[in-house]
C-alpha cells in the first residue's frame, strides 16, 4: 500500500542576519536531507532535543511552509506542483494538535464556535442546526459535554482545552493529524487521557499521525515507527520496537540513557552513555557527522575512525531499520 | 532517627485572591534529615512550589501558619534580617528558568561572587579564585573564560550550572531545587541530574527536590512526599513508594505514565476528572472525585493522616493493600 504521506530529500533552510549592508547571508540549516513517509492509520513519532527541526518537518509536510529542496507526496499528489487554491483544498486533509491549546484558541470564542469554524470553511452547505449536530456530536466525542458548549476557552482546564483543539481538528474530517509536543503542557495524570484519546480515534478513523515529541516513553507508547533527529537531520528511523529495545545510533542510545531511571540509583551507577557539552548551533553545524564532538563512541575510535566521523557526513542507510552512523557496529562494546 | 535538619510542622500557605483567600498548602508536615534527599512530587496546583518558597519566605503576601523549623529554630518567627543571613549561607535555592535567575546585565562570573562578597566576606582575587573553583566544580568547561560570559552567551544547559554554583558559593547544607531540569533539553537534563547525584555524595548536602516526575525522584531521592490539592498525600522512602504505594493518587500516577518496558498496545489508566478547584473541594477526601476505590466515607469525612512507622505515612481511609501485583 502507498504511504499516506511521503517526504523525499526535504531541506529547509532560513537566511539569518544579513541585510542590507552584510551580502554574505548566513542560513540555518533547519531541515537537511529528509526522507519520510507514514502509512495509513499509522502513527510516526518525530523526536529530538529543541532546535533539532522536527516541528519544521511537520510544517514542511503540511505544505505550511515550502521546502527549500525535496518534495512532498500526499496521496498522490505532489504539494509543490499545487496552486495556493488547490494547497488550500488538501489542507483540510491535513490538521494540527498543538502543544498549548489555550494558545491555539480564541479567548473570546465559544468553544462551539471554535469547532463549528472548519465544517463553514469546508461544509459550507450545511444548514445551521445540522452544523450545531455535528459540533455536538464531536465534542461528545472527545469527552465534553452539551452544556459545556458555550462557554469560553478559559472555563476550562488544560486537558480539556486539548480536547476542544482536537474536536476543532476532527471537524476538517484529515487523515493526517500532526501533534505537535500534545501533552508536554498537560499534567501527568491528564497526559493518559488525551494519550487514549488520541489513539482510540486513530483506531475509528484510520487516522494516520505524525506526533512530535521530546517525551520517549509516550513515543514508544503511541508510535508505530520512531525517526530521531539531529540538528536538521534524521539520524534513525525504525519501527518502534527494534529502536527502543537496540537502538543503533548513538544519539538514539544517549537519548535513551537520558531518560531517569530508578534502579541506577538503587545500582549506584553512572550513566555510561552520557553525552558531554550541549547541542551545536545550527547556523554553524560541526564537519562530518553533526554528532561527533559529542559522540559517547568517540573515545573508543582510532585516530584514523575519529577523522573520518569529523570528515564524512554518514548517509542514512538500512532497510527497515535505517541509521546514519560510520561505526554504529561499535555501540555495543560501550553498552 | 538523628536530628533533623529541616522539620515543617502543620504548614498553611495561604493567598489573598480577589476572589478571596486561596489556600495553596493545608497543614503539611514534613522532616529533612543531613544529606538527605526529599522529592516533593505533585501537579500544578498541588502547593509544592508553594511549600518549598516558604521554607525560605519568598512570598511577600503569603499568609504562613504552623511552624518550619530550621536546626529546631522556627523560621516562621524569625525576623527579616536573620532570614536574609539563612538564604545563600545555609539554605540555597535553584529554579526552574535559569534565565530569570540571572541577572541579564551582569557577568556570569560577577554574579556567582556575590554570594560569597556578601556571605563569605571575601574580596579580590580570593573571590576570583574561588569563582573559578565554584565553576569547575559544577563541571563548566573552561572556568576563567566563561567567567566573563553574560547569561545569554551561554546556553540553558550552562546557565543551570551558573545557578547551581551561585547556590553552592556558601556551602550550604540544604539545597532547595524547584523542577531544576524542566527547561532543558533531555541530554542536558542528564547531565544536571549526574551533577546533583555527584555534588550529593562529594559534599553531603542535603536535597528538596521539587518536580512532577517521578522517574526524576526515583533517580536523586532518598524519600518522596506526595502532594495534591494542597495536602501531602503520602510520605515514604523512595522504593517503598514507588514500588508499593499505599495511597490510589500515587498508584494512579505511577500507572499512568507510560513505561519504557510496558504493554505498547495497551490503554494507558488514566486518572479521571480533573484536579479540583482549591476554592471549591469536594467534601471528604480531597481526591475521592477521581478514586476509583472511593467509598461512601470517603466522600464525607476527610482522612486524617496515619503514619504506618517513622517514615511511611499516608492520608487515605482505604490504603491499597500491596501484597498482590499492581
Amino acid at each position: 500500500m502507498p504511504a499516506l504521506i511521503e517526504a523525499t530529500g526535504l531541506t529547509k533552510r532560513f537566511p539569518v542576519g544579513g541585510g542590507l549592508l552584510l551580502r554574505a547571508r548566513r542560513a540555518v540549516h533547519a531541515v537537511s536531507d529528509v526522507s519520510l513517509a507514514i502509512e495509513r492509520g499509522t502513527t510516526l513519532g518525530l523526536v529530538g532535543e529543541s532546535g533539532c527541526g522536527k516541528s519544521t518537518v511537520g510544517r514542511l509536510l503540511l505544505g505550511l511552509q515550502r521546502p527549500t529542496a525535496g518534495r512532498v507526496v500526499f496521496d498522490g499528489q505532489d504539494l509543490g506542483a499545487l496552486d495556493e487554491e488547490a494547497l488550500r483544498k488538501l489542507r483540510r486533509r491535513m490538521q494540527m494538535v498543538f502543544q498549548d491549546p489555550y494558545g491555539a484558541l480564541n479567548p473570546r470564542m465559544p468553544i462551539a464556535d471554535a469547532v463549528a469554524e472548519p465544517l463553514v470553511i469546508h461544509h459550507p452547505q450545511l444548514s445551521a442546526g445540522e452544523r450545531r449536530d455535528r459540533v455536538l456530536q464531536l465534542l461528545g466525542r472527545v469527552g465534553l459535554r452539551a452544556d459545556q458548549a458555550q462557554r469560553l476557552p478559559a472555563e476550562f482546564s488544560g486537558g480539556q482545552r486539548q480536547r476542544i483543539v482536537i474536536a476543532r481538528a476532527l471537524a476538517a474530517e484529515p487523515e493526517l493529524l500532526f501533534a505537535d509536543e500534545p501533552v508536554s503542557a498537560l499534567d501527568v495524570s491528564i497526559q493518559a487521557q488525551i494519550v487514549n484519546l488520541l489513539a482510540d480515534l486513530q483506531r475509528e478513523r484510520q487516522l494516520s499521525y505524525l506526533f512530535v515529541s521530546h517525551d520517549l516513553k509516550v513515543v514508544r507508547h503511541v508510535a508505530h515507527r520512531v525517526a530521531v533527529m539531529y540538528l536538521g537531520r534524521v539520524v534513525e528511523e525504525a519501527p518502534t520496537e527494534p529502536l527502543f529495545a537496540r537502538p543503533r545510533h548513538p544519539y538514539t542510545a544517549s537519548l535513551l540513557a537520558a531518560i531517569p531511571d530508578p534502579k541506577r540509583r538503587a545500582a549506584g551507577t553512572p550513566r555510561r552513555l552520557l553525552l558531554v557539552g550541549d547541542p551545536p548551533s545550527p547556523i554553524a553545524p560541526p564537519s562530518g557527522c553533526a554528532l561527533h564532538p559529542r559522540c559517547p563512541l568517540r573515545p573508543t575510535l582510532g585516530a584514523a575512525d575519529q577523522e573520518r566521523c569529523a570528515r564524512e557526513a554518514p548517509a542514512l542507510a538500512g532497510d527497515g531499520h535505517r541509521v546514519a552512523c560510520h561505526h554504529a557496529d561499535r555501540l555495543d562494546d560501550i553498552r | 532517627m538523628s536530628a533533623a535538619l529541616l522539620e515543617i510542622d502543620a504548614l498553611t500557605v495561604e493567598f489573598g485572591t480577589p476572589a478571596g483567600p486561596l489556600r495553596a498548602v493545608d497543614g503539611a508536615t514534613l522532616r529533612l534529615e543531613p544529606g538527605r534527599a526529599l522529592g516533593l512530587v505533585g501537579e500544578s496546583g498541588s502547593g509544592k512550589s508553594a511549600l518549598a518558597t516558604s521554607i525560605l519566605r519568598l512570598h511577600q503576601h503569603a499568609r504562613l501558619g504552623g511552624a518550619i523549623r530550621w536546626k529546631g529554630e522556627d523560621l516562621l518567627r524569625s525576623d527579616e534580617k536573620s532570614m536574609r543571613k539563612l538564604r545563600g549561607s545555609q539554605i540555597a535555592m535553584v529554579f526552574q528558568d535559569p534565565m530569570s535567575s540571572l541577572n541579564p546585565a551582569h557577568r556570569v562570573g560577577r554574579q556567582i561572587a556575590e554570594p560569597l562578597r556578601l556571605h563569605k566576606r571575601l574580596s579580590g582575587a580570593a573571590v576570583d579564585a574561588e569563582v573559578h573553583a565554584l565553576m569547575a566544580k559544577v563541571g563548566i568547561p573552561d572556568p576563567v573564560e566563561r567567567a566573563k560570559a553574560y547569561p545569554h552567551q551561554l546556553s540553558g544547559g550552562l546557565r543551570q550550572r551558573v545557578l547551581i554554583a551561585m547556590a553552592l558559593a556558601c556551602g550550604p547544607e540544604l539545597l532547595i531545587a524547584d523542577e531544576p531540569t524542566t527547561a532543558v533539553d533531555a541530554t542536558i537534563q542528564a547531565q544536571i541530574v549526574e551533577l546533583l547525584r555527584r555534588l550529593q555524595r562529594e559534599t553531603g548536602i542535603a536535597v528538596l527536590l521539587i518536580t512532577h516526575d517521578l522517574g526524576l525522584v526515583g533517580e536523586l531521592c532518598d524519600d518522596v512526599a506526595v502532594m495534591y490539592a494542597g495536602r501531602i498525600v503520602e510520605t515514604g522512602p523512595v522504593a517503598a513508594v514507588l514500588g508499593a504505594p499505599l495511597h490510589p493518587y500515587t498508584a494512579g500516577l505511577l500507572a499512568s505514565a507510560p513505561a519504557l518496558d510496558g504493554d505498547r498496545g495497551a490503554r494507558l489508566r488514566e486518572i479521571p476528572g480533573v484536579v479540583p478547584d482549591l476554592r471549591a473541594l469536594p467534601p471528604g477526601c480531597r481526591f475521592q472525585t477521581r478514586c476509583a476505590a472511593a467509598q461512601e466515607r470517603c466522600r464525607s469525612d476527610e482522612p486524617q493522616w496515619t503514619a504506618v512507622d517513622a517514615a511511611r505515612g499516608h492520608r487515605c481511609h482505604f490504603p491499597l493493600d500491596n501484597k498482590g501485583p499492581r
